[in-house]
């Protein structure tokens, strides 16, 4: 059997099982899709793509993976409604796992996804800005009483804060503010420590980023949605590039810890002791098994 | 005596002569430029060792093979270079991992490192006129350790101290380079009774800090270290 017709019935398996319990989940009521989102075309976009990723031993995850990893992480994604074509989630390989890891722009998607949500959004509060808040102490809800901001204010050196509002049908939204401080607590907790070019050049954007995940973290874990999206969204872990060199270096200090400085290798006795003869002949001479 | 031509991302070759010997370590630049080192005169030299595929390590392989020098690499390592046969019909000769080859007067041990190539090594040399050498470079950690070098030349690329400003791109470098840190553990495993001197290598321009390695090095191992530098001999 070629390798080629090996995947296409691999392909047919994993999205055959979770179409059907998609189907299943539908069909208790367990979890409703939304209209705009269609999960068979989600799931093949999801398929090409996983059959280009590779493990960081450059292996097709598809290969590497197990078959119950990949069909619970397309669980995930479908549940979640996120598209991995509009870079909302990402397949990374963990040990002979595949997980799902999703984005900012993922948090928002899979937020919407949650009963009465309307839609989520965030600003950036700059100097000079006329912005002001209050609390409601019936609901514990913040309340956005005035943001006036003129085109001049905007300057990235000059950023007060950042706010990000999850927008509900009732209309008892749910705001989020944090301060600069706040914000760049957070981007120490980061493995780039606040100081990786995208902090640096796009400090906005990446306020943006920090203020909504916090919103979204906080708003999904009182939510009231089914269980079973809330499990799969926070089983899903978000995703920065920022934290790959931390990863990569606690990898290379886990490897390091397991192989490094173990055999000896040295000259052999009698070369030390007697090697004048001057003849300028190659031998080689295997001396033992390679160990690893 | 051990003299570095050159040494870093942008080229690295470094002479060792023993006696009337002399055996050159990486063809990592023009070849023109060693022969310059060499004052234009090859009759000593016996052979050149090459560790890796990279073209700041293998610069000069065609030219030097043209020259009728005889170069040993690992056979990932030929694979990796673009070998030309129009003006020399010359092979290099292939090492592996724990082999001993004898080039001249010169024992020599190859031995696996850890880098994003092929198949790259490192090299414990032997002379009588010298002592054993110890050469490793472009290996985030090494699998193998080593009593009684008498001269280390090896690499310490970056402090992880700069990690945290590293952009996401860069992170190749932890998996590929040997750091101050690792280095310190390394050395910390290694018997270094008989050892005259350490040299560190191929140190970053951008992320390493010669003068703080050299100092740091030294105040751990209690040895005379030296940061390579382009003209630096140790006699």
């Amino acid at each position: 059997m070629s390798d080629n017709h090996a995947i296409a019935i691999q392909e047919k398996n994993v999205t055959d099982k979770v179409l059907s319990r998609i189907k299943e989940l539908e069909g208790t009521g367990d979890i409703t899709m939304p209209s705009n989102y269609s999960y068979s075309n989600a799931l093949k976009s999801a398929y090409l793509i996983l059959s280009e990723t590779v493990d960081r031993e450059k292996k097709p995850v598809l290969q590497s993976c197990s078959q119950a990893s990949i069909i619970n992480t397309l669980l995930d994604m479908t549940i979640q409604g996120l598209s991995p074509a509009k870079k909302q989630c990402y397949f990374i390989a963990f040990g002979g796992k595949l997980q799902l890891m999703k984005s900012y722009l993922g948090n928002i998607a899979a937020t919407k996804r949650l009963k009465g949500v309307k839609n989520v959004f965030s600003n950036v509060i700059y100097e000079g800005d006329e912005f002001s808040y209050e609390l409601d102490l019936e609901t514990g809800l913040r309340k956005i009483t005035k943001h006036e901001q003129k085109f001049e204010n905007i300057d990235t050196n000059k950023i007060k804060g950042a706010y990000a509002v999850v927008v509900m049908e009732d209309g008892l939204n749910y705001v989020e503010v944090m301060n600069i401080n706040q914000i760049r607590n957070s981007w120490n907790q980061g493995a780039a420590k606040g100081q990786s070019g995208a902090h640096r050049n796009f400090a906005d954007e990446m306020a943006k980023k920090t203020v909504i995940n916090r919103a979204c973290k906080n708003f999904v874990c009182t939510s009231d949605d089914s269980d079973l999206l809330i499990e799969s969204m926070n089983r899903t872990n978000e995703y920065s590039p920022e934290d790959i060199i931390e990863s990569t270096h606690d990898e290379v200090k886990e490897e390091i810890k397991n192989n490094a400085n173990q055999e000896i290798i040295d000259i052999p006795g009698e070369e030390v002791k007697e090697n004048n003869d001057g003849n300028p002949t190659v031998k080689q001479t295997v001396l033992g098994d390679e160990p690893f | 005596m051990i003299r570095v031509i050159a040494t870093g991302s942008t080229g690295n070759s470094y002479i060792i002569q023993a006696g009337e010997e002399i055996l050159l370590l990486e063809l990592g630049i023009n070849f023109k430029d060693i022969k310059k080192a060499l004052n234009y005169d090859l009759s000593k030299v016996v052979g050149a060792l090459v560790t890796h595929e990279h073209k700041d390590h293998s610069k000069g392989v065609n030219d030097a093979m043209k020259s009728g020098i005889d170069v040993y690499m690992s056979s990932g390592t030929m694979n990796g270079i673009d070998l030309n046969f129009n003006y020399s019909h010359r092979m290099p000769y292939l090492l592996e991992h724990n082999t001993m080859a004898k080039i001249g007067n010169f024992t020599i041990i190859s031995f696996n490192t850890q880098h994003d190539v092929n198949e790259p090594l490192g090299f414990l040399i032997y002379h009588h006129e010298i002592g054993k050498i110890l050469f490793a470079t472009d290996t985030y950690y090494l699998k193998s350790k080593f009593q009684n070098v008498d001269h280390i030349l090896i690499e310490c690329n970056y402090s992880e101290d700069v990690l945290p400003t590293l952009p996401p791109w860069r992170a190749r470098v932890i998996k590929s380079h040997m750091s101050l840190e690792v280095l310190k553990q390394t050395l910390k495993t290694w018997d270094l009774e008989g050892t005259k001197d350490i040299t560190l290598i191929h140190i970053s321009h951008d992320n390493g800090n010669p003068d703080r390695f050299q100092k740091e090095i030294e105040e751990m191992t209690g040895i005379k270290t030296y940061a390579a530098v382009p003209g630096l001999e140790i006699k």
